[in-house]
C-alpha cells in the first residue's frame, strides 16, 4: 500500500529520480559529515528506551502520557505491553524489565508495617535477577541496607522511626525510583439494606480483608445475607494452600481465627489471643482468649496452636516460609498460653506475624497426612464465619458465627463476576449490596452516584504506584537522568485521567504516605518541570543533536 | 464400505488428537512464567518453590514430563489442578456440565431456525422480504459477539429488568442434586439470554447455508416430478428442504467449532461458570493440567463431531463414492 | 463464517464457461468485477470497503485530534464522557478521548489486521488446497491431517497461550489468526481442486507433459480464483472479529487503537450504559467493516455459481 505510489514515480518520470538519487546522495554524504563531526563533541546518542508496560488499564495511560513527555527532551521510548503473568516471570522475577516498568504495591496486612516495603522494594538482597522480592529498580545503596537491616531488629519505636526517616530521606535524594500516586478506592453499598460499613485505608468499607467492617455491618431489612461481588475465584477452602488472591487468603481467617488483626486504623489488636507479652528480644508468651470454640464445638486451647505451627513447620507449608523466617518455634505453657522463641529480635513481629498464624482444630488435621493435597471441602475454624458453600467461579457463602467473641450480624455471599459493567448493573437492580473491588473512573462513579439505593464510600489507600527504572545500566544508573525523569513525569494528569472523580494523592520524592507515623516531610521535592529536566541534563553534559535527541555526556563510557 | 473406511477415519482422528495434545504440552511448557512463581506471593523461599515444583512434577526435564503426561492422559487421568490442588476432572466436570447445558440448547435452537429461517429465504428468493432479511444474519454476525452480550445485558436486565443479569441461579440458591441445579424456574430464567444471545450469533452462517443450498435444490428436476403428481406446495417445499437439509448437518461440526471459541466471550459476559471461562482462567494462571484437560475436552468434541459428520456424510449421500 | 457447503458443491457450475480464462485473464477479473457490481448488495459492501480503506490510508489527516489526545473544555477542566455535541462528534470518552477520531483510527488497525491477515490465511489455505488437491496420496494426506488439526485447536485459548509467549502485539494477533484459519480455505478449494483435476484440458496439460506447478498455478488456479476471492473476502471479517474478541479478553495492542481495544476500554470503564456513544461506533464499525466483506464475498460466489444468483441474472 506504502510502495505503491513509489513504485509508480520510478516507473513514469526516469529523470525525477535520477535527481532524487543525486539529492539522496549528497545528503547522505552530508549528513555523515554532519554526524561524525558531530560526534567529537557529543557522547553517544541515548538510545530508544524499552518500557516494559504491565498490560493493565492504568499503565496504559502512564505510558500514553509519559511519552510525549520524554519524547519533547528527546528520549524515545519503546513501549512494549506485556501480558501481567508473562509480566511477573520477565520483569519481576528475572528482571528484565528494560530500562523502565511501572506497578504498584498492593497493602495487604503484613505491608501495612514499613518493614516489607523497606526489606522487599528497597533492599540490595532483592536487587537483580532471581534475587525475589520486588526491588525492581535494583537500587543497591549500602548505607540503605545497613539503616533497613537495623530497624528490623530495633524494638524501641522512636530509635526505629529515626533510622527509617534517614532512609526516607537518602531515597528522595537519590531517587531510584519514581513514586507516583496513591488512587483512592471508591465503593458503593446499598444503604437501605445494610448500614454501620467502617473504613479502612487501602480496604475501603468492603475489601476482604476489612473484616472489623464485616462484623460491624448491621441488615435494616429482613435480608441478613450480604451480597457482595469479587471478579476472581479463590483457589482453595485448605488455609494451607489458599493462595487464590487477597480474596482468597482473607476470607480464610474468616473462617480460621488469627492471633491477632488489624482493626479499621491499621492498629494491631488482639483477636485470637488475648494477650501478649515479650519476655526478652526473642521470647512472646501468647496467651489465649478462653472459651473459644471451633464450628464443630471442639474447645480451642493452646493445644491447637501448638500444634498448627509444628504442623506447618513439618510439611514446609509454602504459605509460611515468611513467618519461618522469624520464628524458630512455639511451645505449649498452659492450657491457654504458648511461647513462641524467635530467631532474631522482629520488631515488626506483632504487626506481621502475630497477624498471619491462625489456628486449626489439631483434632481434625492431625489425621491429615498431605495438607498440600487436602481439599478440606468443609473447613473447620473458630473464626467469625462458618463456612456455607463453594461453587467454582460461581459463589462462596459465609454464614455468621453466633458462638463467637465478636459475632457477626450478617452472612456474607460472594458472588464472583468478572465483568465490571456486570456487577455495576447487579447494584443497581439490587441484586447485589455491595462490592468488594473498587469502582474505577468516572463513568463507574457517576452511574452509581445516580443511584438512590446505594452509598458511594471514597477511602484514600497508602499503596503507592510508581514508575521504576533500572538501576543497574545507564541510563538508570545516572542520578542525573533519573532527577530528569522524575520532573518529567506528569503524575497530576496521569492521576487525574485514572482516577477519575475518585481522586487521591500524587506522592512527591518519597515512597511513604503521609498519613503513616513514619513519613519524613522533609525529603527532596520533585515538581513536574521539563525545564528543571532539561536543566539537571545539561548539567550533567547531556547534550541534543540537530534533531532534537538526546545524547550522553561525552565522558560516558556507553560500552556495554 | 464401509467398516474400513470407518476404521481408518477413526486412526485418524486418534492421531489428530495426539497431535494437537502434544502441541499443546509444549506450548505450555514454552510460555515465560513458572506457575510455582506466580501461585505463591514473592516471600515464599526458594526452597519452598523447589518443593512445589516436586509436588507438581514440573522439577523433572520436559521430555519425562511429556512421557507421563501422555500416559496419563491414555488412561484419562488429568491430574492435579495447580491452581484448585483437586484432582481437575473434580473441577471440570461440572463446568463441562454447565457449559453444555448452555450450548447445547443453544446450537440446537440455531440449527431448527436456520433450516426454517433459511429454507423460507431460499424458497422466496428475490422477494423483497428475502433481499433485505438476507442483511439481518449477516450484520448479526458481523457483531462481535460479547457486544451482542452486553447490549442483550444491558437492555433486557438492566432497563427493562426481565433477565437476571449474571450467573445461572440465584445468589445463595442451595442445590442438593444436580436435577434441582438444573430443573426449576429459576435456572430457566438465567439460562434465556446467554442462549438466546448464542443462538441468534450461531445461526447466522446455517441460515445462509441452507438459503444457499435451498435455491439450489429449486432447480432440481425431482421437484419438477414432484410438482407434477399434483401435490401441495406445502408437501414441495418439505421435500425440497429435507434435500437441501444436507450440507447443513455437515456445518454442525463447524459450528461446534464456533460454539467453542463463542463459550469463552459468552462465559465471561454472563459469568457462567462454564469450561470455556475456567480455560481461560487456567491459561492465565498457568494451570497447566487444568488447561490441558479443558483444551482436550475441546478439542476432542470437535475432532469427533468432524468424525461422526464425516461418517454421516459418507452414509447420507449417495453421490460421495468410497474408495 | 462460511457461507459455502465446506464440502464444496460447486462440482458441475457453470465452468466451461471459463475454459478460456487463461488467454485473457485481466478481462476476466473485470468482469469478476462486474459481477459484483452487479449484484447490489455487493456494490455496496465494495463502496464501504472502499471508504474504510480511505480512512485508513489518510486517517491521520481527517481526524480532528490524536485518538490519544486529552481533550479539554474552555474552563480547563477533562473532557471526560462529553455527549455528542459539535466539537465532539461521537462525544469523548471518559478518559477525556475523542471518540470520533479513535474510531477513525480504528479504521486502520481493522484494514491492516483484516487484510494482512486474510492474504496470508488465503495464501497458505489455497496452496495446500492446490497441493494436496492436485497431488493426492500422501501429501494430500499429511496436509488433510493438518487441517483436521488446526480444526481441533480451539481457537481463543490457543490465542491466549500464543500471546503469553510471544507477546501483545497486533503483527502477534495476525500471526494467531493466520496459524489456525486457513483451514476451511484450504478444505473448499481442496474439494474443488478435486473436481477440477478430472477435467479433460487438465489431462491434455497433463499428457503435453507440463510440470505440477505448471498446471497448478496455470490452470487449476485460475479456476478456483472465484473461490480463493470468496475466502479473502470471508477471511477478511473473520480477521477483524478474531482481533476485536481479543482485544476484549485483554489481550489486543494498547499502542493501536483498535475498535476492539476500544470496546474493551469501554466495558473495562463500566461505561456501556452511560456512555453509549462510545460503544456504538466501534460495535457499528465493526459491524459493518464485517457486513460488508460478507457482501463482496457474496457477490464472489454468486459469480462463482450462477445458481446463487438470486436477482435475476
Amino acid at each position: 500500500m506504502f510502495l505503491l505510489p513509489y513504485l509508480r514515480h520510478r516507473i513514469v518520470s526516469r529523470r525525477l529520480s535520477k535527481i532524487t538519487s543525486l539529492i539522496l546522495i549528497t545528503s547522505l554524504l552530508l549528513g555523515t559529515w554532519i554526524t561524525s563531526s558531530a560526534q567529537e563533541e557529543m557522547g553517544a546518542l541515548v538510545p530508544p528506551l524499552v518500557v516494559s508496560q504491565l498490560a493493565f488499564p492504568s499503565y496504559e495511560e502512564w505510558w500514553r502520557q509519559i511519552q510525549p513527555e520524554l519524547e519533547q527532551i528527546g528520549i524515545t521510548l519503546d513501549i512494549q505491553p506485556i501480558e501481567a503473568n508473562t509480566w511477573i516471570q520477565s520483569c519481576s522475577i528475572e528482571r528484565n524489565c528494560g530500562t523502565f516498568t511501572s506497578t504498584g504495591a498492593g497493602v495487604t496486612d503484613e505491608r501495612i508495617d514499613p518493614n516489607w516495603f523497606l526489606t522487599d522494594v528497597l533492599h540490595s538482597s532483592k536487587a537483580g535477577a532471581g534475587a525475589g522480592g520486588s526491588n525492581l529498580a535494583n537500587w543497591m545503596n549500602e548505607e540503605v541496607d545497613a539503616l533497613i537491616e537495623a530497624q528490623s531488629i530495633e524494638l524501641d519505636p522512636e530509635v526505629r522511626k529515626g533510622m527509617i526517616l534517614q532512609i526516607q530521606e537518602i531515597f528522595a535524594r537519590e531517587t531510584p525510583f519514581i513514586p507516583v500516586y496513591y488512587i483512592n478506592d471508591v465503593q458503593a453499598y446499598d444503604k437501605t439494606k445494610f448500614e454501620g460499613f467502617l473504613q479502612r485505608p487501602s480496604a475501603g468499607i468492603s475489601r476482604f480483608n476489612n473484616l472489623t467492617s464485616f462484623l460491624n455491618v448491621q441488615p435494616l431489612t429482613d435480608q441478613t445475607t450480604l451480597r457482595i461481588e469479587n471478579n476472581h475465584d479463590g483457589n482453595s477452602t485448605n488455609p494451607f494452600v489458599a493462595t487464590g488472591g487477597l480474596f482468597n487468603t482473607a476470607t480464610m481467617t474468616w473462617i480460621y481465627d488469627t492471633l491477632a488483626r488489624k482493626n479499621e486504623l491499621l492498629e494491631t489488636i488482639p483477636w485470637a489471643a488475648e494477650s501478649w507479652e515479650w519476655v526478652d528480644n526473642t521470647t512472646i508468651d501468647v496467651k489465649l482468649r478462653e472459651g473459644m470454640t471451633f464450628h464443630d464445638g471442639e474447645a480451642v486451647t493452646a493445644e491447637d496452636l501448638v500444634f498448627t505451627v509444628n504442623y506447618a513447620m513439618e510439611n514446609a507449608i509454602p504459605n509460611w516460609a515468611g513467618i519461618f523466617n522469624v520464628v524458630a518455634g512455639v511451645e505449649q505453657t498452659g492450657d491457654y498460653t504458648a511461647r513462641f522463641t524467635l530467631k532474631n529480635a522482629f520488631a515488626p513481629f506483632e504487626s506481621n506475624i502475630l497477624t498471619a498464624i491462625y489456628i486449626v482444630p489439631q483434632h481434625i488435621w492431625s489425621e491429615v497426612s498431605d495438607p498440600q493435597t487436602f481439599e478440606n471441602a468443609e473447613p473447620i475454624g473458630s473464626g467469625p464465619f462458618t463456612f456455607g458453600h463453594w461453587r467454582k467461579n460461581e459463589s462462596w457463602l459465609f454464614n455468621g458465627n453466633p458462638n463467637h467473641f465478636q459475632a457477626p450480624a450478617i452472612n456474607i455471599l460472594v458472588a464472583i463476576i468478572p465483568t465490571p459493567e456486570v456487577w455495576i448493573g447487579m447494584l443497581e437492580n439490587q441484586e447485589l449490596d455491595a462490592n468488594g473491588t473498587y469502582i474505577r473512573g468516572d463513568s463507574q462513579i457517576e452511574t452509581l452516584e445516580a443511584m438512590e439505593h446505594l452509598e458511594l464510600v471514597i477511602t484514600p489507600s497508602v499503596g503507592i504506584q510508581s514508575v521504576y527504572i533500572d538501576n543497574r545500566v545507564l541510563p538508570g544508573s545516572d542520578l542525573a537522568f533519573r532527577r530528569a525523569i522524575h520532573h518529567l513525569i506528569p503524575k497530576a494528569s496521569m492521576l487525574e485521567v485514572v482516577a477519575g472523580l475518585g481522586g487521591g494523592s500524587t506522592a512527591d520524592g518519597n515512597f511513604m504516605h503521609p498519613t503513616s507515623a513514619f513519613f519524613n516531610p522533609d525529603t527532596m521535592s520533585y515538581g513536574y518541570d521539563p525545564e528543571a529536566a532539561r536543566a539537571v541534563l545539561a548539567e550533567a553534559g547531556y547534550t541534543w543533536d540537530a534533531e532534537g535527541r538526546l545524547h550522553y555526556p561525552a565522558s560516558y563510557n556507553v560500552g556495554g | 464400505m464401509s467398516r474400513e473406511y470407518i476404521l481408518r477415519r477413526f486412526i485418524r482422528m486418534i492421531f489428530t488428537l495426539w497431535v494437537i495434545m502434544t502441541i499443546i504440552f509444549f506450548m505450555f511448557r514454552l510460555i515465560p512464567a513458572d506457575p510455582a512463581s506466580l501461585l505463591i506471593d514473592s516471600s515464599l523461599t526458594a526452597e519452598g518453590q523447589q518443593q512445589l515444583r516436586e509436588f507438581w512434577g514440573i522439577d523433572k526435564p520436559v521430555f519425562t514430563q511429556y512421557l507421563t503426561y501422555m500416559g496419563n492422559l491414555l488412561k484419562l487421568d488429568f491430574g492435579r489442578s495447580f491452581f484448585y490442588r483437586v484432582p481437575v476432572m473434580e473441577v471440570l466436570g461440572p463446568f463441562l456440565r454447565n457449559s453444555l447445558v448452555l450450548m447445547v440448547p443453544a446450537v440446537v435452537l440455531a440449527i431448527v431456525a436456520a433450516i426454517g429461517i433459511g429454507s423460507y429465504m431460499g424458497w422466496k428468493r428475490g422477494s423483497i422480504i428475502e433481499r433485505w432479511g438476507i442483511m439481518i444474519p449477516l450484520v448479526l454476525h458481523g457483531v462481535p459477539l460479547y457486544w451482542l452480550g452486553l447490549v442483550a445485558l444491558i437492555i433486557f436486565s438492566f432497563w427493562l429488568r426481565w433477565f437476571p443479569s449474571s450467573g445461572m441461579r440465584e445468589l445463595g440458591y442451595t442445590a442438593e442434586t444436580v436435577w434441582d441445579i438444573y430443573f426449576n424456574i429459576d435456572f430457566l430464567r438465567h439460562l434465556i439470554l446467554p442462549m438466546m444471545t448464542a443462538a441468534i450469533y450461531l445461526a447466522a452462517s446455517p441460515i445462509m447455508l441452507m438459503r444457499s443450498s435451498m435455491i439450489e435444490v429449486q432447480n432440481e428436476e425431482f421437484l419438477d416430478v414432484i410438482r407434477a403428481k399434483g401435490v401441495p406446495e406445502r408437501v414441495v417445499v418439505r421435500h425440497a428442504m429435507r434435500n437441501a437439509l444436507l450440507p447443513v448437518v455437515t456445518y454442525l461440526a463447524f459450528l461446534a467449532t464456533i460454539a467453542v471459541a463463542g463459550s469463552v466471550l459468552l462465559e465471561t459476559v454472563f459469568s457462567w461458570p462454564g469450561i470455556g471461562r475456567a480455560l481461560v482462567e487456567a491459561v492465565n494462571s498457568r494451570d497447566y493440567p487444568l488447561a490441558q484437560a479443558a483444551f482436550f475436552m475441546w478439542s476432542a468434541s470437535v475432532v469427533i463431531m468432524y468424525f461422526i459428520v464425516d461418517i454421516l456424510y459418507h452414509k447420507l449421500d449417495p453421490r460421495i463414492s468410497l474408495k | 463464517m462460511n457461507t459455502t457447503n465446506p464440502e464444496g458443491n460447486y462440482g458441475e457450475a457453470g465452468r466451461p464457461a471459463r475454459k478460456g480464462v487463461h488467454a485473457s485473464r485481466r478481462s476476466w477479473l473485470v468482469m469478476q468485477f462486474r459481477e459484483i457490481l452487479r449484484d447490489g448488495p455487493g456494490t455496496i459492501g465494495l463502496i464501504i470497503l472502499l471508504v474504510f480503506f480511505f480512512i485508513a490510508a489518510f486517517g491521520d489527516s481527517l481526524t480532528p485530534y490524536g485518538p490519544n489526545d486529552l481533550q479539554y473544555l474552555e474552563d480547563g477542566s477533562l473532557a471526560r464522557g462529553e455527549p455528542p455535541s459539535a466539537r465532539y462528534w461521537f462525544g469523548t470518552t471518559t478518559a477525556g478521548r475523542d471518540v470520533f477520531s479513535q474510531t477513525l483510527s480504528g479504521a486502520r488497525v481493522a484494514v491492516v489486521v483484516g487484510f494482512l491477515s486474510a492474504i496470508v490465511t488465503v495464501f497458505i489455505g489455497s496452496n495446500v488446497a492446490l497441493w494436496a488437491g492436485y497431488s493426492g496420496g500422501k501429501l494430500d494426506e499429511f496436509l488433510m491431517g493438518l487441517v483436521d488439526i488446526t480444526y481441533g485447536i480451539p481457537f481463543l485459548p490457543f490465542a491466549i497461550v500464543l500471546v503469553s509467549l510471544l507477546g501483545t502485539s497486533i503483527w502477534n494477533v495476525i500471526l494467531i489468526i493466520s496459524l489456525l484459519f486457513w483451514r476451511s480455505t484450504a478444505r473448499v478449494i481442496r474439494a474443488q481442486v478435486l473436481s477440477l483435476k478430472q477435467r479433460p484440458f487438465i489431462w491434455s496439460a497433463r499428457a503435453a507433459g507440463a510440470k505440477p506447478a505448471y498446471i497448478i498455478y496455470r490452470h487449476i488456479l485460475p479456476n478456483v480464483l472465484p473461490l480463493i476471492l470468496l475466502y479473502t473476502a470471508l477471511a477478511v471479517s473473520t480477521g477483524v472479529l478474531t482481533e476485536a474478541g481479543l482485544s476484549f479478553l485483554g489481550f489486543g495492542d494498547p499502542r493501536f487503537p483498535s475498535w476492539g481495544t476500544m470496546l474493551n476500554d469501554a466495558f473495562r470503564a463500566g461505561a456501556a450504559r452511560r456512555a453509549w456513544w462510545w460503544i456504538v461506533p466501534p460495535g457499528a464499525c465493526i459491524a459493518l467493516f464485517v457486513t460488508a466483506s460478507y457482501m463482496v464475498g457474496r457477490a464472489f460466489e454468486a459469480s462463482t455459481d450462477p445458481r446463487l444468483r438470486e436477482y435475476g441474472g
